[in-house]
């Protein structure tokens, strides 16, 4: 085309514009087809298998037989009503209140101090997040022996003077869920030091100067720069930590299998047994998507408010 | 004669690719037992069975309940499966092979007679003999380490009190008198229906099939007898926080508890053999001397407790499964008397008549003794150890721990129970 906008080219003959544009056109299909793998993957792993959850919370099935009984909506009517679900619920929110604050206060503590010139500070940094990579089911095995009556814990206890306070940790439905939690928090600590560590490091030093210039001390420092400018990660810890929380499974279940009673009995290991242990897969399934309905909402009010 | 060396090898690749596919393998996937003990079986069968070659795969027991689900509902699974009494059968069983018509052509109309029936009763749902019991267990011992009793003079207990005054003696001696991993719902369920049963024989079962309130008066006592065993310190302080497997069981293997209560499933820590085995996984240096006892007289009746349980693994053939008879072949040679010797040879209890546990392993000849009155305490059983209703199993559970913690009493422990008995679908 030349400046009039009068076509030149001879009859016959692509113009040197119409080859770029098929061209393009292939190149746009053939990106196409590059995403079928990762829509084929998203969309027949994770949306489809939701989509058979929500199918499955219809029925009242055990997973097993070809017939399954068309109920509607009553599994999610009798989780309304399941004074179980009630408490699960509650002990959930507890679980996930106490590990996600803890373990972001301790870990956002580790990783300032760490920030200091600190003699073997490597060794440190591997000691703290050596617990995240911990198998859970180790974990609890030395959880459980810790805890026990004549355990390290109640040892040292007695050792310090301190006999009176002896407890039987895990066995003591008052004090099992937190008992439980504190395992959780000494677990995965190692990974909120992580997230906060890298994230300090990208915080220009500048700022600090600045501070320091205008005479701030390190609480100021502190409060006014470093957990406003983590703000990120925060929302980040407190969106995993929920969804954590939500699916918390094998440390509770290797450690207290959510006894005594129901004392420590979370989302994750009620849907476990409800499935597997009562073949009652209809309502497993109406309490997963209740779970995930929950993860959704909780984690879509975060991102507005990390937004504001 | 390079024509005639190509001819002999062809033939004895042939005969080799004949042969490899004239035999036909057997899937077979359990829990039970680990990969070594069921070697020993597989070897033993093959050789006799050369046309059948038996291929093993054992899980962890959830896992397993997890896979044996999906593969059998997308038509697949094994050609034989290990099962468990109980609410496990009770969900498989439309997957499983009627094995009565197999069983009356190979052994005959009688056959049932060779089988005990604690066992086979069990794995008979509706007249469908679903499966076979392959080896039976049954709960209601309290083991005792001799060793640690005879130290301090102390004797097996008999009734409550003696038991709560061997307690005593031990506790004094800093030694846990007796350790249950309560954690675990099945070994509570294990004491609770030993404890009911001592109160009113069989009574437990007409709650299951809700012909008796759980509120009952006997099984309140039961349950009043559950909460006693804490309240009087026979039951660790912090039952609730361990595990049967390995917390419970080690504790008390390794000589820390005198007293744990489980089956003839522990007849393995008899076994010289066996023993070995556990004291180098435990560092024991010392041979104790386990014995078990029956659960001591509890309501003063002068009779001890009984036994009560069935097929600790059942074998039942997939419906599916494209080899049927060989996988048959495979099922009735595990309940022969050439399989079933092989059972008693590990202490562990046939399931047929005809073959008597082993005793030429024990350590000690009381063991031997202790052996050989194993089959008159289960002659004598009174029932089975699994429930047939989960949901029933899971508030049962949950009411030892509460009653056990102190969180509920007795009473409305039980009337959480009948409350969700009434609810199941019997």
């Amino acid at each position: 085309m030349d400046k009039s906008g009068t076509n030149t080219a001879a009859p016959g003959v692509n113009p040197p514009g119409a080859a770029r544009q098929t061209k393009r056109g292939n190149l746009l299909w053939t990106g196409y087809l590059y995403l079928i793998p990762v829509f084929a993957f998203v969309g027949g792993l994770i949306y489809y298998t939701i989509y058979y959850t929500a199918e499955v919370s219809l029925f009242d099935w055990n997973g097993l037989t070809p017939d399954r009984d068309f109920i509607g909506l009553e599994n999610y009517l009798d989780i309304a009503r399941d004074p179980v679900f009630h408490k699960i619920l509650l002990n959930t929110i507890i679980f996930a209140v106490l590990t996600i604050f803890l373990q972001m206060a301790l870990g956002l503590l580790i990783a300032v101090l760490l920030k200091f010139s600190v003699v073997l500070k490597s060794l440190y940094k591997i000691i703290f997040f050596l617990p995240v990579v911990t198998a859970p089911a180790i974990t609890a095995f030395i959880f459980r022996r810790i805890y026990s009556a004549e355990g390290e814990l109640n040892q040292l206890l007695t050792a310090l003077g301190l006999g009176r306070f002896t407890q039987v940790w895990l066995a003591n439905p008052d004090l099992a869920l937190y008992s439980v939690a504190a395992v959780n928090i000494w677990h995965w600590t190692g990974f909120s030091f992580l997230l906060y560590f890298a994230a300090l490091t990208m915080i220009d030093k500048s700022i600090y100067e600045a501070a320091l210039i205008d005479g701030a001390n390190f609480f100021q420092m502190l409060r006014h720069i470093t957990l406003p400018l983590l703000k990120p990660t925060h929302f980040t810890l407190i969106t995993l930590g929920v969804i954590g929380s939500l699916k918390t499974f094998d440390i509770v279940y290797l450690t207290t299998g959510g006894g005594p009673g129901r004392a420590t009995e979370l989302m994750a290991t009620y849907i476990f047994k409800k499935s597997i242990v009562e073949f009652d897969v209809g309502y497993s399934a109406a309490l997963s998507i209740v779970l995930l309905l929950l993860a959704v909402t909780i984690t879509v009010v975060q991102q507005r408010f990390q937004r504001t | 004669m390079k024509k005639s060396l190509m001819v002999c090898l062809a033939l004895v690749f042939c005969t080799a690719f004949f042969s490899a596919s004239a035999q036909t393998t057997v899937n077979w996937w359990s829990w039970n037992p680990d990969e070594a003990r069921a070697q020993q079986y597989i070897d033993a069968f093959e050789a006799s069975h050369p046309d059948i070659k038996i291929e093993y795969r054992k899980f962890e027991y959830t896992d397993y309940l997890q896979t044996l689900r999906l593969d059998l509902v997308s038509g697949g699974g094994p050609d034989i499966l290990g099962l468990q009494a109980g609410v496990m059968i009770g969900e498989y069983q439309p997957f499983l092979e009627d094995l009565e018509p197999y069983a009356t052509e190979a052994f005959g109309s009688e056959w049932k007679d060779n089988f005990y029936s604690l066992g086979l009763d069990q794995v008979t749902i509706d007249g469908k003999v679903a499966a076979f019991p392959w080896f039976l267990s049954a709960a209601g011992y309290v083991w005792y380490n001799k060793t640690v009793f005879d130290e301090l003079g102390l004797s097996a207990p008999t009734t409550y009190d003696e038991w709560k005054s061997v307690a005593a003696t031990l506790r004094e001696n800093d030694i846990t008198p007796f350790v249950q991993g309560a954690k675990d719902d099945w070994v509570n369920f294990d004491m609770f229906i030993a404890l009911a049963n001592e109160v009113a024989p069989g009574k437990i079962y007409q709650a299951e099939a809700g012909e008796v309130a759980w509120t009952d008066e006997d099984l309140l006592a039961a349950m009043n007898m559950w909460k006693g065993l804490f309240d009087d310190g026979i039951m660790p302080a912090d039952a609730l926080g361990i595990a049967q497997y390995p917390d419970a069981h080690d504790a008390w293997v390794q000589g820390d508890a005198a007293m744990i209560f489980l089956g003839n499933w522990n007849n393995g820590r008899m076994s010289d053999t066996v023993y070995k085995q556990v004291q180098e996984r435990l560092s024991i240096e010392e041979t104790y001397e386990y014995l078990p006892t029956l659960l001591p007289d509890m309501n003063g009746d002068g009779v001890q407790g009984q036994l009560f349980g069935g097929p600790d693994v059942a074998l039942g053939i997939n419906n599916q499964s494209s080899n049927k008879e060989a996988a048959w072949t495979f099922l009735s040679w595990m309940v022969s008397e050439e399989g079933q010797t092989i059972i008693a040879s590990g202490l562990q209890f046939p399931s047929v008549k005809t073959v008597a546990l082993d005793a030429s392993d024990v350590i000690f000849p009381s063991q031997a003794e202790a052996l050989a009155a194993q089959p008159g305490h289960m002659e004598s059983s009174v029932g089975k150890r699994e429930l047939l209703y989960p949901e029933l199993k899971t508030a049962l559970g949950d009411a030892l721990q509460d009653v056990a913690s102190g969180s509920v009493t007795p009473e409305e422990a039980l009337e959480s129970v009948e409350r969700v008995s009434q609810s199941v679908d019997r």
